[in-house]
């Protein structure tokens, strides 16, 4: 039986005798029996063999080889003794597994950020506005969807321009709870209530204050639409205005309460609101439908769902549906989210998101909503 | 077979098993070969892996998590090694490059060294000019990587990297030619 012509990253595959999904016999099959692929196959091999003669020349000889690792671990070693280990929050387990869809998510939000800025605002000169978070919104994506994302050469913010730390935060370290007060220009809050598993309320807490850090994203509209078309979403552009645009994200200082037992942990993250500022007037409703298809949904969905968010003071947050549930709660007299792993196993991380009185809150823990809820309800 | 080893073969992931200093030693050589790749200069790629190191230290390391650790450190790798690369192209340096001055003694002969100095900043110019996830495609798999690694560390799907590799050599191939002509050796 004959069968249609290999693609290229078949062909590519193929040539390195990477197999997938037990295609081997069918893909021999065909090139012996397919002269046009053949000689694709061909092209390609002389390609693969012209690049590969280059590149392997920078691979370290002679002298140049690594050092022995006991050596260079003799080096590190002293340096690590003043460094803090991480701590981090639970919830990135499953942004690894599914971090092409939230790098995608944060620019979603990125952009769902440059959404906010009315023309009216622009009496204050260069900047149309900032942005602050008031409010979140989760919005379901599909993983399936949002593979077609790796097509692009680049994904997360710099899918739409040219991204540059302006200021890249020093590592967080820790404080006292006293030294955090004085840091930050938010009443600082700690636990009044925590479960049995984690250390009571004498124990000692542990507290860290994370710098502050500034990013600025100058947008390439072609580069947009490039990869718009790449994704087959021709009919969708970004707005020539925005061409050239700076969006300026200002991230604030964060200080970080933790509690933690022999088995579990609660770390509450409290910081202003991420400012943004935008040098372009756009139309919020067409950028937000853009996001929206970017991240695989049906131009009628689009529509549907960017008409349907307050894009002037939410923060929405694309998350994979097998990966994570979640749940819109009131926390201490306000909208907030539960978001939760996906998982049947012991105890899936969680995290509790709200804004209050300008101060975004991060609960995270391993705990189930009521108890996160009873905690952040106790915080003071 | 130890603990680790055995674990290791299960992919990239770090287990419970696996402290910090082995999760060095294990991917030491890995990560300083990528840096040395990119930036060329030992020295220079010894301080770049040290860096990387710590961040992986400050920023992600949490015993007894499992947590992509080997697929985080050479995405971190390649950035740090590729912002060392541009850092250094905005000081012009491509058209005055100094010679390794640690290239081994025994070299024959000196323009020989040269010349290949020169050629080797080419390519790493013509690298650093492509989109990121094409240049990481290209300097990782002719590092030695392979597919699913690829697949981990630039975060798509197994079945998309014949495709995005193929891309980024045709990309890397033009890129190079426009730069520098044929490239054929001199």
């Amino acid at each position: 039986m004959e069968t249609a012509c290999l693609d290229e990253g078949t062909l590519r595959s193929a040539y390195d005798e990477s197999w997938g999904d037990g295609r081997r016999a069918e893909i021999v099959a065909h090139l012996q029996s397919c002269a046009a692929c053949r000689r694709r196959m061909d092209e390609m091999a002389d390609r693969q063999r012209w690049v590969e003669s280059r590149l392997t020349a920078l691979a370290p000889a002679g002298s140049n080889v690594a050092p022995l690792p006991n050596v260079a671990w003799s080096h590190l070693q002293p340096r690590l003794g003043k460094a803090t280990p991480a701590r981090r929050l639970p919830l990135p387990r499953w942004l690894d597994r599914h971090a092409p869809a939230f790098g995608l998510g944060l620019a979603v939000a990125f952009l769902a950020l440059i959404f906010l800025f009315a023309p009216a605002r622009t009496a204050f000169g260069q900047f149309l506005g900032v942005f602050r978070v008031h409010k979140f919104a989760a919005i379901r994506i599909d993983p399936a969807k949002v593979q077609r994302l790796d097509k692009l050469d680049t994904s997360g913010p710099e899918m739409f321009g040219t991204l540059e730390v302006v200021k890249e935060p020093a590592p967080a370290r820790e404080v006292s709870l006293a030294e955090a007060r004085g840091a930050v220009p938010f009443p600082v809050r700690t636990f009044g209530w925590l479960p049995d598993s984690v250390q009571g309320e004498d124990a000692p807490l542990t507290v860290r204050l994370g710098d502050d850090g500034e990013a600025r994203l100058t947008v390439d509209a072609a580069q947009v639409n490039a990869a718009l078309a790449l994704l087959g979403e021709d009919d969708l552009h970004v707005p020539v205005a925005l061409d050239g645009a700076t969006v300026t994200v200002h991230m604030p200082r964060t200080v970080e309460v933790e509690a933690r037992g022999a088995h579990r942990f609660l770390s509450l993250m409290q910081m202003e609101s991420p400012s943004v500022k935008v040098s372009a007037p756009v139309d919020p409703n067409v950028l937000g439908v853009v996001a929206l298809r970017v991240l695989g949904f049906s131009p009628d969905e689009a529509n549907r769902l960017a008409a349907q968010i307050n894009w002037a003071n939410t923060l929405v947050l694309p998350l994979p549906t097998d990966a994570v549930v979640y749940q819109e709660v009131e926390v201490n007299g306000v909208s907030g989210l539960f978001i939760r792993e996906r998982s049947e196993k012991g105890y899936p991380p969680a995290m509790l998101l709200w804004q209050k009185n300008d101060v975004v809150y991060a609960l995270s823990g391993q705990y189930a909503m009521s108890d996160m809820l009873a905690v952040a309800e106790g915080l003071h | 077979m130890s603990i680790t080893d055995a674990l290791s073969r299960t992919g990239l992931r770090q287990s419970e098993a696996e402290s910090f200093s082995d999760t060095f030693y294990r991917h030491y050589d890995r990560v300083y070969g990528v840096l040395y790749r990119l930036v060329g200069n030992r020295q220079e790629a010894e301080d770049l892996s040290q860096e990387v190191f710590l961040r992986l230290y400050r920023q992600v390391w949490q015993p007894g998590r499992e947590h992509n650790v080997a697929a985080w450190l050479y995405r971190v790798a390649t950035n740090v090694g590729f912002n060392a690369l541009r850092a250094r192209k905005h000081r012009h340096a491509w058209e005055a490059m100094p010679p390794d001055e640690s290239l081994p003694s025994s070299q024959p002969e000196p323009h020989v060294a040269v010349e290949r100095n020169v050629e080797q900043e080419q390519v790493r110019a013509a690298l650093a000019d492509l989109p990121a996830r094409q240049a990481t495609m290209l300097l990782l798999r002719y590092a030695g990587f392979r597919y699913r690694e690829l697949a981990e560390i630039c975060q798509v799907s197994p079945a998309s990297v014949g495709t995005l590799l193929a891309r980024a050599e045709r990309a890397f191939e033009a890129r190079y030619r426009e730069r520098w002509g044929t490239g054929e050796a001199a």
